[in-house]
């Protein structure tokens, strides 16, 4: 109490012989305060029109390396190709808002899609094992495309199928696996989900191919990390390769995996797991799953084949 | 207690208001940003006809730009890269950034990221890295009026841009910076082994020197007598009046100097180079025929390798501008895989031995499987007179072990073909371990022997 009192007696002396001072430094105009700004042009009116003021969506495709995490920005990347900004974002809003909105209403999606996309032209590289970064999503807000300047569509000139395709279903995959993480974050899916493949969640996911995880039970290799990962890679790859391209990778499962899961089994266990998606999508959000794959899929093909 | 209270107040009181002005600067720090920000803003975009500028690399030496800034955030760019970049304009972004330092950043993708580009399909680059050049800089406090200087932010890489006069302007956009493109490239654009240009009598034989891409400098030789002169320059590239090559050190021989080729252009058609010395045009351009021919070359290489009862080895021949033109390193016979050619003085009793080493299935050793026998009795079939070694007089050898017949259809028979060619090969000594040997027919082929 006495503690207590002496504070309020400093507390009164401050107040009483602090003094107006002139103001040491000018805060009025910071430069670059409230994000970068130039001159707007017929691309960013596109984005503002067709994202930000419908969907609350922002883009930002001018270079800015802090988007991605600190294990990257020490990289060599580069910016994208303008040219390439408005074909891209067409096709993910085509692919991606378009299907939810018919299938459900505008409002859902609003209030639940991912809010920030960055685009970068080429990918990351990682030349000491080889591989590259081609997407990066970050708490279920934002959601970083790279390797832009190489995407191709089928309505772009010099498309060919064997070579784009894959890419452009990367950028699509990546984009509905995201958007997956904010429904799941909002409501759980049910704990049952967890149980399909109890004790195979493992870090070391990487060194899975897709089709050894398959043999265990999991849609891609990445599905291993943890039932988060899996629940939304499983809504992401079904959506994309739609229900026929789903069984189509399930009767490719033709070998027991190396902890012994028969082929028989990986495939129930994916079954169920599809089970649990389409009732999740149901019984949460009022959305018939397989009318909403249905619709993802004819957009995909509209634009590979 | 009461003793600190008092204390404290007592400080309070005398020292809180005995503030004055001790700043360093008139202004605030962001008024001093805005100030920077707004001069440089008002510099780059007010050059009427753009900025020529150097941009460095880490892997590939330089490039010319032209860049043209707007008052909107746009800049309009030319390059020496490659043949797209220096012939047709491109826009893209920049903005000006107060990063650590007031910064220029080219934010959207145009011919200055190719430098950057980590994907070798791009841009040839390395994996991961390009060519190790950068798109963000700040501005050195350095710069002037008419040169502004910017160092990268991530590879510390210099650019240097130069107020642009209205005739560089206009040589950029008569395509003139494909000259540098092609200068830099030169033996993608003269195959020929030999390049010359002959002014005032004299030829002389110019070459990039080139380790990696850096293209830095030239070696211009001439013959005075018949003592072989050489002149070594840096040079760098500008664009007064149309392009301009200008050495950092003149070369003299006599009372003819060189420290300049002006309006340098490339005709794609004929593969050669015109410019003008001192006022006199001259055509740079490939010869079949070096200015420095050593007669004796070929016997002195057939000897060092005899003298010492061993082998040149090479890769593969270079034909038209192609390495490995005949595939040789596809051939693989029952595991033995290719590993160079040889060519060995006096293999046999009458022969000497043209054909390639294999490395055997387990990796360990070299082998002999079969090869091509060119006959050296009498030594003239294959030691001329002129400074030219032929091979055409030959056969089959016959090694006893192991004896394999040539598949049909061996690549080796078109690296055969190619070393048989009635013109015959001159002898470049490079060193006494090295020999080139140029196709006499058109200087167009080579291959480049090193003693095992």
């Amino acid at each position: 109490m006495k503690r207590y009192r002496l504070l309020i007696i400093t507390a009164i002396v401050f107040i009483a012989f602090s003094c107006k001072k002139d103001s040491s430094l000018e805060v009025e105009d910071i430069p670059g305060l409230g994000g970068d700004t130039w001159t707007q042009t017929s691309i960013d009116k596109w984005i503002y029109d067709s994202l930000t003021k419908p969907f609350n969506i922002a883009v930002k495709y001018k270079w800015d390396p802090h988007e991605v995490s600190d294990n990257f920005i020490l990289r060599d990347f580069v910016p994208p190709k303008e040219e390439v900004v408005i074909p891209l974002l067409t096709s993910i809003k085509k692919v991606w808002a378009d299907p939810y909105i018919t299938s459900k209403d505008s409002l859902f999606f609003k209030q639940y899609a991912p809010k920030f996309f960055t685009l970068f032209g080429s990918a990351i590289y990682n030349t000491s094992n080889g591989t590259k970064v081609l997407g990066i999503a970050e708490g279920g807000k934002k959601i970083n495309l790279l390797e832009i300047n190489t995407f191709k569509v089928k309505q772009m000139a010099g498309y060919t199928a064997a070579k784009d395709s894959f890419q452009a279903k990367e950028v699509f995959h990546t984009t509905h696996h995201e958007a997956a993480h904010i429904l799941h974050q909002t409501v759980l899916y049910p704990l049952e989900f967890k149980r399909i493949n109890v004790g195979m969640y493992t870090t070391n996911w990487v060194n899975d191919t897709d089709s050894t995880a398959n043999q265990d039970g999991f849609i891609t290799a990445y599905s291993k990390a943890d039932p988060n990962e899996d629940f939304v890679e499983m809504v992401s790859m079904m959506l994309i390769e739609g229900k026929a391209g789903f069984e189509a990778t399930l009767n490719k499962i033709n070998k027991p995996s190396v902890i012994g899961t028969t082929p028989a089994q990986a495939r129930d266990k994916l079954h169920q797991k599809e089970q649990i998606v389409v009732n999740y999508f149901k019984t949460v959000w009022n959305i018939d799953f397989y009318a909403l794959q249905t619709r993802v899929r004819a957009s995909v093909e509209f634009y590979i084949r | 207690m009461k003793n600190i209270i008092g204390f404290i107040l007592g400080v309070i009181v005398f020292s809180a208001c005995s503030k004055t002005n001790d700043r360093a600067f008139d202004q605030s720090p962001d008024q001093r940003v805005k100030a920077v920000l707004d001069k440089y803003q008002k510099q780059i975009e007010g050059a009427q006809y753009g900025w020529m500028a150097t941009v460095e690399t880490k892997l590939a030496g330089n490039y010319i730009f032209h860049f043209k800034f707007s008052n909107d955030n746009r800049v309009t760019m030319y390059s020496s890269f490659d043949s797209t970049a220096s012939s047709t304009p491109k826009e893209s972004s920049y903005r000006l950034k107060a990063l650590q330092q007031v910064s220029l950043l080219f934010d959207t993708y145009s011919y200055i990221h190719l430098l950057s580009d980590p994907d070798p399909s791009v841009a040839n680059g390395e994996l991961g890295s390009g060519y190790g050049a950068d798109f963000e800089y700040y501005f050195d406090d350095a710069s002037t009026t008419d040169t502004i200087k910017l160092v990268g932010r991530k590879n510390g890489t210099h650019a240097t841009l130069i107020r642009a006069t209205q005739q560089e302007a206009l040589a950029v956009q008569n395509k003139q910076l494909a000259g540098a493109y092609r200068f830099d490239n030169l033996n993608a654009n003269i195959l020929n082994y030999w390049k010359q240009f002959t002014i005032a009598g004299t030829t002389y034989e110019m070459d990039i020197y080139a380790i990696n891409q850096m293209r830095d400098s030239v070696t211009i030789s001439w013959k005075n007598g018949t003592a072989l002169q050489a002149h070594t320059a840096g040079f760098k590239y500008n664009l007064n009046g149309g392009l301009n090559i200008v050495l950092n050190k003149p070369l003299v021989n006599g009372s003819a100097t060189i420290s300049e080729f002006k309006n340098v252009t490339f005709n794609t058609t004929t593969s050669q180079f015109t410019a003008t010395i001192n006022g006199t045009a001259i055509t740079f351009a490939g010869a079949i025929k070096g200015i420095n021919i050593d007669n004796n070359a070929p016997t002195a290489w057939r000897d060092a390798a005899r003298n010492l009862r061993t082998f040149w080895a090479a890769n593969w021949f270079h034909v038209n501008g192609v390495d490995d033109p005949h595939n040789l390193t596809s051939i693989n016979v029952n595991g033995y895989t290719y590993y160079y050619l040889m060519y060995w003085p006096s293999f046999g009793g009458n022969y000497d031995l043209f054909g390639p080493a294999f490395l055997d299935p387990t990796q360990s050793f070299l082998d002999l499987l079969y090869g091509y026998a060119v006959f050296n009795s009498p030594i003239s079939n294959i030691l001329g007179t002129s400074g030219v070694a032929t091979f055409v007089n030959g056969g089959t050898p016959g090694l006893t072990s192991p004896a394999t017949p040539i598949p049909a259809n061996s690549p080796f028979f078109n690296a055969r073909a190619q070393l048989r060619i009635p013109q015959g090969y001159y002898l470049v000594r490079l060193d006494s371990e090295t020999y080139d040997m140029v196709s006499a027919n058109d200087a167009k082929a080579w291959i480049t022997w090193y003693l095992q």
